[in-house]
């Protein structure tokens, strides 16, 4: 049995190291935890924000803890059992309901008042998203929302005018007909192109829940809502609906200019594969450190009539917990955290905070402005104690699967929807 | 009682053994150790889904009795439908083909050659990878447009092929990295049962004038019999349950063409905070398990006794 | 052609066989190491690019500075290793006495501990946690080791593996008046190597790799694991979550968290040797 010997020598040996080094860390005087779903490049920029916070506070530890939103959110409703509940929690602003209407978040209205916090200090769409049932249960943190990446090389080299991006719907599909290129430098449309043997695309966009996205912005281009106003089921306006859906379903199948199949839009993008593609604000890092080509970034497009694009934002709430010290604490963390968040813009995410935005720091960040510019007319999901079943980004979810159906499979659209508010009426049925 | 034959008969003829038989302790002392951690981390959690299962709760608060009403519900739900016969086709497109590469595999790096611990290392390191960085490399890897994999199919001239996003393609291509990354699994356990097939029996039925193939046809499979019945069972089991690398590659798209049954459960219980519904689905897929786990036992009693 | 040259092309045959099968399933892991050195500006290219134009220690130093992979790694190792001693042991001592011991009930027991194989141990997770939160051993080792204890697939393999041997090896021990103990420890074991080998190489991988019952039942870096801690950093499908995936350290990582997973399937390689334990037994 020599090889378990040798196990056990080496265990012993790790042990003994590790008991020399790994000790519990010293204690700080007050100890934040503070929970997000930042797991990309957006993590590194929150963790140096936290470090600078700790640097100027010593003897306060925040000890931020990140992993995908929805384990993070089962980690939140298990630690109530447990007794570890963060301190400070962030989510999106249609979060609210599910965990408020569980009574699991504490109101701030007051606290903002007392820490100088106001409503005109901060973009009214993302002050807005921080209540539900009239209650304040949030500080907003950010704004995100859909815009178009612009290969402006391409654009150029398909002789369009970088100055004149498109914005409606009709101009989006224009210029992409002319960035479509196939091996033979034929567009669609023009006889001999061959769809199979396209070398470069001219948009890209995503089949996961963003497509539903995508469809939910132009809902409200058309001036119809998903919801009726109770939330309690479906009550959108089928002919618009189908509208929608068949716009999106028509730039794949009928104007080919999307890739037909596509993974992953944004990557195809930042690989020179596609001409623009629609995606949220946290690429933007993605996009400054590997684009190999100038770029730029233009709003989402209107398609009919009224501008509209989806957006959300991260929120920073105090679950609810017995101690007044940490809660003290926590707020003058969220406080500092707001108020210097135009670091926070780094990660893509464009502040909240209106004079965050007006900083050389944020100015001088790339590609920003067109999603400052979508703040007027970003449309949230419905905030609602079912939004992560309904609207959930995961699995077989009735949005999930109406998207890919109209995106990846060209399924008739009038079927794509039908099943879509049925799978939405029963989620929202069961008790 | 099988008979033992004398000691010095060849091992080719050793029976299935007798056992004895123990009243009073001893067999206890032997399994208490086990027995202790089973009943309290595995046995008492499956007990407690079971509980939950006849309950509606968000994991906070407090659960809601409700009996039967989940497995009700379950039964008319057009998606655990879809769910069970996804994996139902995943089964069929794993499990022979797991079996069947392993034992091959098994034999080809149990040769004494000296390729053999690198091949072993080799065949056997995907399933050390974890299951969110297998995700993150095949995703990448099997992209329709940026692909690794689509790219050298094109150097040939074939493709590109929507492995992720064709609602035909998806599943075989979650069966295609599913045996990548567990085949080495079962290829060490047909390893270990090797281990108990003399060599001496197989030179001699080589000197006898058998061919390599005749050999392993009479000798080697049948005295891996008992290891085949291991592999065909934990593989069935496995792909019954199989989850990870759905979760991490199409979360049961494009649709709901590659949805599973613990795909669909962890998609009740875990994003959509409906832990009931979801626990019943897993009392399913034991019932489903254990339909193929008896069916299984009865084949193999026939072939003993045949 | 002669025999042995026949033989000697056959071996030739299955050696660069063995070399290329081992190349293709090492080529995906390849491809994340690579990866793992490129600088993360590099790393999103079409055409890909196999061989770096830049090689960089960045995202590797990345992951240790941010964060506690040190203390992660340190905890997988003795939650794995635990594990592994406690269940080889534990499950052999089982395995034998329901495949060699006859005693009232022992079928229903035994189809009663295989029926667990059959049940997805997410449904487990929650009680557990409810179980640990009562005894308030949260947050410790011991609760991310004692689960794995329960396992039944080791019991499975060793029982079925003793259920195969032939009756006669203990009764010649038994005539010179060895009791079960020592029946199980000096003749039975020896036998089980490979099989042992194999339990340990399953467990360590099972407890290594193991996600979403170390997500809820730890919460400081203190006692978590590799595979909760890379979480941290590893995105999901793109925009999921509003954040983008990154590559580099999420494969520097993940390349780091599979070398002692490695080493132990190396270290139990040994184990898998045949013709020792059957021919020395005799007589």
């Amino acid at each position: 049995m020599k090889g378990k010997t040798i196990t056990r020598i080496g265990i012993a040996a790790i042990l003994l190291g590790a008991l020399a080094l790994g000790l519990a860390p010293a204690q700080a005087a007050v100890t934040i935890d503070f929970w997000g779903g930042w797991t990309g490049p957006d993590r590194g920029v929150m963790e140096n924000l936290v470090n600078r916070y700790q640097a100027e506070n010593p003897g306060v530890k925040v000890n931020l803890f990140t992993v995908q939103w929805t384990p993070l959110f089962d980690r939140f409703l298990t630690s109530f059992r447990s007794g570890e509940v963060p301190d400070v929690l962030a989510m999106h602003p249609q979060d609210i309901a599910t965990f408020a209407s569980r009574n699991l978040l504490q109101p701030v209205a007051k606290d903002a008042a007392n820490a100088g916090l106001k409503a005109d200090q901060f973009a009214q769409t993302g002050w807005d998203g921080t209540f539900w049932g009239g209650t304040q249960y949030a500080f907003p943190l950010d704004l995100h929302m859909h815009a178009v990446f612009v290969n402006l090389d391409m654009f150029k080299g398909a002789g369009l005018d970088p100055s004149k991006l498109p914005t409606s719907g009709a101009e989006l599909i224009a210029a992409a007909t002319k960035l479509t290129i196939d091996q033979n430098g034929k567009h669609p449309g023009e006889s001999g192109f061959d769809p199979t043997k396209v070398k470069q695309w001219g948009f890209g966009m995503n089949s996961n829940h963003h497509g539903f996205y995508y469809f939910y912005a132009l809902l409200a281009q058309l001036g119809t809502s998903f919801l009726d106003p109770t939330g309690t089921k479906v009550a959108v306006d089928t002919a618009k609906a189908e509208r929608a859906w068949q716009w999106i379903q028509d730039l794949v199948y009928k104007h080919k200019v999307v890739p037909p199949g596509q993974t992953n839009a944004f990557q195809d993008w930042v690989t020179g594969r596609v001409a623009m593609a629609v995606d949220g604000p946290w690429q933007l890092p993605a996009a400054q450190q590997s684009a190999t080509f100038a770029w730029t970034t233009t709003t989402f497009p209107n398609v009919f009539g009224t501008p509209a694009a989806w957006g959300s934002g991260h929120i920073l709430t105090l679950p609810v917990k017995n101690d007044p010290a940490k809660r003290q604490a926590a707020i003058k963390f969220i406080t500092w955290l707001l108020n210097n968040s135009a670091a926070w813009g780094n990660s893509g995410n464009i502040p909240a905070n209106l004079a965050a935005r007006q900083t050389q720091e944020f100015k001088s960040l790339p590609g920003r402005t067109a999603f400052v510019n979508s703040f007027p007319f970003v449309v949230f999901l419905p905030d609602i104690p079912k939004t992560n079943q309904v609207f959930s980004a995961a699995g077989p979810s009735p949005i999930v699967v109406a998207a890919q159906n109209v995106i990846l499979k060209d399924a008739p659209v009038s079927q794509a929807l039908k099943q879509l508010i049925d799978g939405a009426n029963q989620i929202l049925a069961t008790p | 009682m099988a008979e033992n034959s004398a000691t010095s008969a060849p091992l080719a003829l050793r029976r299935r053994a007798s056992s004895r038989w123990y009243g009073g302790a001893t067999p206890w002392v032997f399994l208490a150790p086990f027995l202790a951690a089973f009943v309290l981390f595995r046995l008492g959690p499956v007990i407690g889904g079971l509980f939950i299962s006849l309950t509606r709760w968000s994991i906070v608060g407090s659960p809601t009795w409700i009996g039967l009403a989940n497995y009700r519900a379950l039964l008319r739900d057009p998606l655990f439908h879809t769910s069970l016969v996804n994996t139902l086709f995943f089964v069929l497109l794993t499990v022979p083909a797991m079996v069947a590469l392993s034992l091959g595999l098994a034999l080809l790096v149990n040769m004494r050659l000296a390729p053999k611990i690198f091949a072993r290392t080799s065949i056997f390191l995907p399933y050390v990878v974890m299951a969110a960085v297998v995700g993150v490399i095949w995703n990448w890897m099997l992209d329709s447009n940026f692909g690794l994999v689509n790219y050298a199919l094109n150097l040939i001239g074939l493709g590109p092929f929507r492995w992720l996003t064709d609602f035909n393609l998806a599943m075989p291509a979650v069966a295609g990295v599913t045996i990548w990354w567990t085949v080495g699994f079962n290829m060490i356990i047909y390893l270990a049962g090797l281990q108990d097939v003399p060599r001496e029996l197989e030179e001699s039925a080589m000197i006898d004038g058998a061919g390599g193939l005749a050999v392993l046809r009479h000798v080697t499979l049948p005295m891996l019999a008992p290891t085949t019945f291991v592999v065909i069972m934990l593989t069935t089991i496995n792909a019954g349950q199989v989850f990870d690398q759905i979760y991490v590659m199409t979360g049961g798209g494009p649709g709901t063409s590659t949805l599973t049954l613990v795909q669909y459960l962890y998609y009740q219980a875990f994003q959509g905070f409906n832990l009931g519904y979801g626990s019943a689905v897993a009392y399913f897929v034991f019932l489903l398990l254990a339909v193929f786990g008896i069916i299984q036992l009865r084949l193999v009693r026939q072939q003993v006794t045949s | 052609m002669t025999p042995s040259v026949r033989k000697r092309s056959l071996q030739f045959g299955a050696a660069l066989l063995m070399i290329v099968v081992g190349i293709v399933f090492l080529l995906p892991i390849l491809w994340m190491l690579i990866t793992s050195l490129k600088p993360e500006g590099q790393i999103m290219r079409y055409p890909p690019e196999f061989i770096p134009r830049q090689i960089t220690a960045e995202n590797f130093e990345s992951v240790f500075r941010r964060f506690a992979f040190g203390r992660w790694a340190f905890n997988s190792i003795v939650v794995a290793a635990s594990a592994t001693l406690l269940v080889v042991p534990v499950d052999a001592l089982a395995g034998y006495a329901l495949a060699r011991m006859r005693f009232p009930g022992r079928n229903a027991l035994y189809m009663l501990i295989l029926s667990m194989l059959m049940v997805p141990l997410q449904v487990t997770v929650i009680p557990l946690f409810i179980g640990f939160t009562e005894v308030k051993m949260l947050n410790t080792h011991w609760a991310l080791i004692l689960p794995t204890v329960g396992n039944v697939t080791g019991v499975f393999l060793l029982r079925q593996f003793f259920a195969s041997l032939p009756g006669e090896l203990e009764d010649a021990g038994r005539i010179d008046g060895a009791n079960q103990f020592q029946l199980w420890w000096f003749v039975m074991l020896p036998l089980a190597r490979p099989v042992m080998a194999t339990v340990a190489i399953i467990t360590f991988m099972s407890s290594w790799n193991n996600f979403l019952w170390p997500l809820i039942a730890v919460s400081n870096d203190f006692t978590r694991t590799l595979p909760v801690g890379i979480a941290q950093f590893m995105g999901g499908t793109s925009g999921a979550s509003g954040s983008a995936p990154t590559y580099g350290m999420p494969t520097a990582a993940a390349a780091m968290a599979t070398a002692p997973a490695v080493a132990v399937f190396l270290a139990m390689q040994r184990w898998f040797v045949r013709g020792i334990t059957t021919t020395g037994i005799k007589g």
